[in-house]
């Protein structure tokens, strides 16, 4: 067992920076997610922890050990690959004791460790069969033995699951959490889907273009997310975005098509005139009854119903957004609603930074 | 999914591979029935009407020790021809696979030898090996008289191996390089984290799944060498000196198309071509079972 730190870790294919100084820091048996989009450089740093890719600058431990030049065998980690690189002409018994075998351990030991951690994953009738022989879900079983058997400091996962269909997936994800439970080893998660972010992650760090945008719990990041980026990428559907000005001293936000919004504590970052982005989660919003104050009114243009709650895409002036609601309203597309939150739950952001503001920051 | 095409018209598909039939038969079946047939008749070389001798043919060859010494020697160059020429190709695509940049460089340099004619390349070994003058000569300016194919027969077939081996190690080299690029850099990775080093990576993962590509090359070569050494020991050695490097099919020609005897040559060709089947045969039965082929 063992942390992992990286310490403005830089990586450059030939003339191109694709990492740009990043620093994490995940405590020891903390299950971290990494997310991002595809490109974000997320699944280079795993490899680079890995010792798969070189380090170009910066550091990278584990435990109290600098990594950067140790070779992958002597790093004591374990990798989950996204295509499973179940090696195809063995069988899952194979696969699973290969690290064993490399390791020349005896023969008796090999074989109640692999029956060990088949029995943890309910792999011990397909140990004969080669990977042709399993299906998606039995593959990621035996690539999550393959890891596991070795009993490393570290448990790498590079979109583990990004190759099952929805149901399995779901599963899958309770499963490794339940795992990692059982077994309290540091886990390094990469993946692009921010569900699996959200209900895996001990911390989550998201990452784009090469930089961390932010790190904390699910919960911190869902609640107070740091940027526009990363309001729009943790939380299904997206935060709504709309552009506004800020008025009354900064008492107040103003924009588009939503009129007058007064501010939760009645003092907005920076005076009169400043341009930020407003932000409110779908969920947030609620249809109120005519007649009442409400926030903004918007224009239904169509409603999509998920059976349990409904998503109403609206209009405000020229901006779109999307309310998560459940109740029955029996309104129609072309109706006006009037759209009600609780000015708690609102999020300003720097119309040129996207950096989140909080009320109290007068920059 | 297996693909069909539906003629309306009955004709048309025979008359489409009619063409392939065509070339396959007048090039191949026929002159292999032809020489099946001389094989049981003694033919007299100047024209005239073959004489049906039933097995004679063959119970001349098989009761001729030079023929067994031919045989011996075609083995031989069989056997270091397949392992020089695989071998050395193997290594060299590894190494071509691990490079990064300018591959497209090394790629096409370490193919061009495939199109160097046999003849040509010989020429160029001929000059190479000249024990007075060649590249080689120097091993006689340190030991006097040590090389020299013209006289030694081992030199010679030495000679020869190694001209017909780098003939062959582009073509090998072509197929292996493909074979390792198709292989996933993940299982590699996988075993690398696994704590495999590069030879045991090497041994456990990459020849296992490269095993088609070899199992493939070797029949190609194994076959290739007991029939395509023609061109290097016609202009080279001509199967001397004192048939040291005298190989069957070199044996063939010069028996039938030298000393004119086209049946005792015919009957050659036959066994040849009978030793190349089994030959195909063994490794398909002995190999092949081993391969694991990709699904």
């Amino acid at each position: 067992m063992a942390n992992v730190s990286m310490r403005q870790v830089r990586k450059s294919f030939g003339t191109t920076e694709v990492i740009h100084g990043i620093d994490i820091e995940i405590g020891d048996g903390e299950f971290a997610v990494i997310v991002g989009p595809s490109g974000c450089g997320k699944s280079t740093l795993l490899r680079m922890i890995a010792g798969l890719e070189a380090v170009t600058a910066g550091e990278v431990a584990i435990g109290d050990r600098v990594v950067n030049d140790l070779e992958p065998k002597e790093r004591d980690v374990a990798m989950v690959f996204q295509n499973y690189g179940l090696y195809p002409h063995m069988t899952a018994f194979q696969n699973i004791s290969y690290a064993l075998r490399i390791a020349r351990r005896p023969k008796a030991e090999i074989r109640e460790r692999v029956e060990r951690v088949a029995r943890i994953l309910g792999i011990e009738d397909l140990l004969a069969r080669k990977p042709s022989q399993l299906s998606g879900g039995q593959r990621q079983r035996v690539a999550m033995g393959r890891a596991i058997i070795r009993e490393p400091d570290v448990f790498l996962f590079d979109e583990p699951l990004s190759n099952l269909d929805a149901k399995l997936r779901s599963q899958m994800r309770v499963e490794i959490k339940r795992l990692h439970d059982e077994l309290k080893a540091t886990s390094i998660f990469v993946t692009h889907d921010q569900v699996e972010a959200m209900t895996m992650a001990d911390r989550l760090v998201v990452m784009n273009q090469g930089v961390v945008e932010q790190t904390g719990t699910p919960r911190q990041i869902y609640r107070h997310p740091g940027s526009t980026y990363v309001a729009g990428f943790i939380g299904a559907p997206a935060m709504n975005l709309l552009p506004a000005t800020l008025s009354d001293g900064g008492a107040a936000v103003e924009g588009g098509g939503m009129g007058r919004i007064a501010l939760p504590n009645g003092a907005g970052p920076g005076g009169s005139g400043r341009r930020v982005v407003l932000g409110i989660r779908p969920e947030h919003l609620a249809v109120v009854a005519d007649g009442n104050e409400g926030l903004l009114s918007a224009r239904l243009l169509y409603a999509e119903d998920l059976g349990a709650s409904r998503l109403l895409h609206c209009a405000v002036g020229d901006d779109e957004l999307i309310v998560h609601t459940q109740d029955e309203t029996g309104d129609r597309p072309g109706d006006t609603l009037r759209l009600a939150a609780d000015p708690a739950n609102l999020h300003l952001f720097d119309a040129e930074s996207g950096r989140r503001l909080e009320a109290a920051d007068s920059d | 999914m297996i693909k069909r095409v539906l003629f309306r018209n009955r004709l048309l598909p025979y008359l489409l591979i009619l063409p392939e039939v065509l070339i396959v038969f007048v090039f191949f079946y026929w002159p292999s029935a032809k020489a099946l047939f001389w094989s049981f008749t003694l033919e007299p070389p100047f024209g005239g009407v073959a004489r049906w001798v039933g097995l004679d043919n063959f119970r001349e060859l098989f009761s001729s020790p030079e023929y067994y010494e031919s045989a011996g020697i075609t083995l031989i160059f069989a056997f270091w021809t397949t392992a020089i020429s695989m071998g050395l190709a193997l290594l060299l695509a590894i190494f071509v696979d691990r490079v990064i940049r300018g591959l497209v460089v090394y790629r096409t340099v370490l193919m061009w030898p495939y199109a160097v004619a046999a003849p040509a390349a010989a020429v160029a070994f001929q000059f190479i090996f000249q024990p007075g003058v060649g590249f080689f000569a120097f091993l006689n300016d340190i030991w006097p008289g040590i090389w020299d194919p013209n006289i030694v027969g081992a030199d010679a077939m030495l000679m020869v191996i190694i001209a017909a081996s780098w003939k062959s190690i582009t073509y090998n080299f072509i197929f292996f390089l493909a074979g390792l690029q198709t292989i996933p850099r993940t299982f590699v990775e996988a075993a690398a984290l696994d704590g495999a080093g590069p030879i045991r990576r090497f041994i456990t993962i990459v020849f296992p799944l490269l095993s088609p590509t070899f199992f493939f090359l070797l029949v190609i070569n194994v076959t290739d060498s007991f029939t395509e050494g023609f061109g290097i020991i016609n202009v080279m050695t001509q199967g001397g000196p004192g048939g040291a490097t005298n190989i069957l099919v070199y044996k063939i020609y010069q028996d039938g198309f030298i000393g004119l005897d086209l049946s005792g040559s015919s009957a050659q060709s036959v066994v040849l071509m009978g030793l190349v089947i089994v030959l195909t045969f063994i490794q398909f039965k002995w190999i092949e079972r081993r391969i694991h082929y990709a699904e």
